[in-house]
């Protein structure tokens, strides 16, 4: 699918006068709003879908004959909902399919040999709207492994791929401190990092070493890096390697992110943020309505299966109450995930030529009483709620 | 040397045998049915054994005046049943546990040809069996096909082929054993890698990988990378245990990096990629059929069973061999098959997967697997269809000779 070009057309977005669509559109889409995540919401519009890709939106677009249409006059629509960074498809135990933390530095695993897109938490992650995820190693080591992209459909693991190249996941958090494993502490933790990488630098590929080569690709900026880090300490031990490293990164977790600001929006580092719903004092609360003047993108994630992947709708509701933007709050859903994931010029907003994932809810996706109807992933419907 | 020892003396002996083998008698046995397995079945036909092979089988078949004749007229004559993955006859533990990749560990050196399993699995049929290293390494090591009953004092005459196969397990039995930091000091090799799926790929494409460049290179001599090298060359066939379609997935993509082709143990979720299992020509050892721990298990990797897997493989068009693997030694290959038909695999398939599918797995269809001339005199007889559970063997003969007979 990568390589097919994007289904480019002067129709663009149609506002105002009837266009008639060329071609054999598969599905037509009516409904009663559509956040596009590109521009303002449209009332009473209509997304023509063909051959997996948004062919038009807007007002006015004709349906054209023969084409299947969804008459939702009352239904609400957006792009499918992208979740930066969870664990979703890792049977067995969790804890210990997350990571190989029987050695600290891991850079050569790889999430997708273990993922299942079988699993039961995956189709129930589809059905609560997330189309889209990225799948990381766990917490436990300082570098866990690598990361990827991609769409929670398809019975066929590598079928799904979006970003095979996602990045690398590192730990900063406490998790990776273990009494009986270097490193035990968060300036032993940074210095076993600083040492990894300053072996890479100057990997010579002759040597075949496959954990030096893509640690390499990592200080060349060719693969970016997703810390994860909590408190301030964590956050300013990681900016200390991004600047040291000029690493092409994104913080994860971030919950002290607020007060450091100045520090974030300095760099433009863009923010993957924990669960809002894993934080428990008001106080914690507060930090998420500030977190969008933090500076760099802001995206939320459910860390599934940490949080229930529906969560992840409720952590940009919880984010409105404390203060964000409504629309930041959606996009931390939508479009700035799949910018920050590094695949918004195929999703993460409803714009001509992009994959047709859409969610169809009974209502504003930030009032907690609206539910998923429809679920749309590359112009297929795979979810439909049953009416009772 | 103890085993270059017992070679020499083993071939002297099966001198001495055929010598012998030449002056002895001819048997015919006058059989009801016969299901030749590679062919149609016969009705009324005969079946002569002479010098421990098939002299000549069919329904015209004439018996010559100084055969000894067999009187199974009422009964039915099928090939000596093939397991293709068993644990008997190996006491203790199968699995050398001090290291995580054995690949040069053959598990004949563990044979105990004095096992008494080894006399209840004759008693199920069963003539011919690999015997498999133990499922706790990534990489367990050789196996080894052996008849069931060979002069119980040379171990080397019950050897049918050395280095069947290489065991490689992949899913949670590689990892469960391993202990991670954090719960308990590191005090014991157990302190290794896999703990996770992750680790179990990533130390396959290594171990290949190292493989590979060491068949490139003239390094010195390095026992376990000469074994999986020999392996991706396709001289050891290599047998992955595997159970989760997710994990199935990753063994076929692993082996289609590396080019080598494969046979998948065990299988469970087989049913769900079975179209890309036919596609790719890869044949599959079924088995255990009855033990299926659930619930909490540290086995349980959530794996979801299918009674018709055998049926659905076989419609698909894989190539299925149903096995005991350790677990249903006591019950039997021909209930395991009955169990499967019953499920909707088709008759004739099943009979196929308990003997000449097998037989082809284990590359020793020229010596066993079915009733055709010049092959081993391996063979059952019945009191009535093999797959009625009312049905009793009768009589087992095992290279011409009887081995096992009902009381």
């Amino acid at each position: 699918m990568r390589g097919k070009p994007l289904i480019l057309l002067s129709v663009g977005l149609c506002l105002g006068p009837t266009v008639i669509v060329a071609g054999q559109p598969s599905l037509v889409i009516k409904a009663g709003k559509i956040w596009t995540a590109a521009g303002d919401a449209v009332a009473n519009g209509v997304v023509v879908v063909e051959q997996g890709k948004i062919r038009a939106v807007g007002t006015g677009v004709l349906a054209p004959e023969g084409a299947k249409v969804l008459d939702l006059p009352d239904k609400y629509v957006m792009p499918g909902l992208v979740d930066a960074h969870c664990h979703l498809g890792l049977s067995l135990d969790v804890l210990g399919e997350m990571e190989e933390t029987v050695s600290a530095v891991t850079p050569e695993m790889r999430i997708l040999d273990a993922y299942n897109p079988l699993a039961r938490e995956v189709t129930r992650a589809l059905q609560s709207g997330v189309t889209t995820a990225l799948l990381a190693p766990g917490y436990g080591s300082p570098i866990a492994g690598q990361m990827v992209v991609v769409k929670l459909v398809d019975r066929r693991n590598d079928a799904s791929i979006v970003n095979p190249s996602a990045g690398i996941k590192f730990s900063l958090g406490a998790e990776a401190l273990m009494p009986d494993r270097r490193p035990t502490s968060l300036a032993g933790l940074i210095a076993l990092l600083k040492e990894e990488m300053d072996k890479a630098k100057t990997y010579d590929p002759k040597s075949m070493d496959p954990r030096a080569e893509i640690l390499n690709r990592v200080v060349n900026g060719q693969l970016p890096v997703h810390l994860y880090c909590s408190t301030v300490d964590e956050i300013l031990a990681a900016v200390e390697l991004i600047d040291a490293y000029k690493l092409k990164a994104v913080l994860v977790g971030a919950r002290e992110a607020d007060e450091l600001a100045n520090v974030i929006a300095e760099r433009g580092l863009p923010v993957v943020y924990m669960p809002v719903l894993l934080l428990s004092r008001d106080k914690d609360l507060k930090r998420v309505g500030t977190l969008a003047g933090a500076g760099g993108k802001v995206a939320f994630a459910s860390f599934g299966p940490k949080t229930d992947s529906s969560d992840l709708r409720t952590s940009a509701i919880v984010a409105v109450k404390y203060g964000m933007a409504r629309e930041t709050a959606l996009q931390a859903i939508t479009i700035h995930a799949a910018e920050i994931l590094g695949v918004a010029q195929r999703l993460g907003s409803i714009e001509p030529g992009k994959d047709a994932d859409l969610v169809i809810l009974s209502g504003d996706p930030l009032e907690l009483t609206s539910r998923v109807e429809i679920v749309i992933v590359n112009g297929n419907i795979v979810y439909q709620r049953e009416q009772k | 040397m103890r085993n270059c020892a017992l070679r020499l003396t083993s071939l002297s002996l099966l001198l001495a045998a055929s010598v012998a083998y030449s002056q002895e008698e001819t048997i015919a046995i006058k059989a009801g049915e016969i299901l030749t397995i590679s062919g149609a079945p016969v009705r009324a036909g005969v079946i002569l054994i002479r010098g421990g092979k098939i002299a000549d089988l069919g329904a015209d078949v004439v018996i010559p005046p100084d055969a000894r004749i067999m009187d199974a007229s009422n009964a039915v004559v099928m090939p000596g049943l093939v397991d293709a993955s068993a644990i008997a006859p190996v006491r203790g533990d199968r699995n050398e546990q001090s290291n995580e990749m054995t690949p040069s560990l053959r598990i004949s050196s563990g044979l105990d040809p004095q096992s008494k399993t080894l006399k209840r699995i004759l008693q199920n049929g069963c003539t011919t069996l690999c015997v498999m290293p133990g499922g706790e390494n990534l990489i367990g090591g050789l196996g080894v096909v052996v008849k069931t009953v060979g002069p119980l004092s040379n171990i080397n005459e019950m050897i049918l082929k050395e280095d069947a196969g290489l065991k490689i397990v992949m899913g949670s039995d590689a990892t469960v054993g391993n202990r991670i930091p954090r719960q308990e000091p590191p005090t014991d090799f157990y302190f290794r890698r896999p703990t996770t799926t992750m680790a179990v790929a990533w130390m396959l494409r290594k171990c290949f990988f190292d493989a590979q460049q060491y068949a490139a290179s003239a390094r010195e001599e390095d026992a376990d990378l000469k074994v999986i090298a020999a392996a991706l060359k396709g001289v050891i066939p290599i047998r992955v245990n595997v159970r989760r379609a997710i994990d199935i997935r990753t063994a076929l993509r692993i082996a289609d990096e590396y080019r080598f082709r494969l046979v998948l143990d065990e299988c469970t979720e087989g049913y769900k990629v079975a179209d890309e299992l036919a596609k790719k020509e890869v044949p599959v050892v079924l088995g255990p059929f009855y033990y299926y721990p659930t619930g909490s298990s540290q086995y349980d990797e959530g794996r979801e069973v299918n009674w018709n897997n055998a049926g659905l493989l076989v419609r698909a068009g894989v190539k299925v061999a149903i096995a005991s693997n350790g677990q249903d030694e006591s019950i039997g290959l021909l209930t395991a098959a009955a169990f499967a038909v019953r499920h909707g695999m088709p008759r004739a398939e099943a009979l196929r997967s308990i003997t000449l599918v097998p037989a082809q797995i284990l590359r020793v269809a020229d010596r066993v697997g079915s009733l055709e001339k010049g092959k081993d005199a391996d063979l059952l007889i019945l009191s009535g269809d093999p797959l009625a559970v009312t049905s009793r063997i009768q009589r087992v003969i095992l290279n011409g000779k009887t081995v096992y007979q009902m009381d």
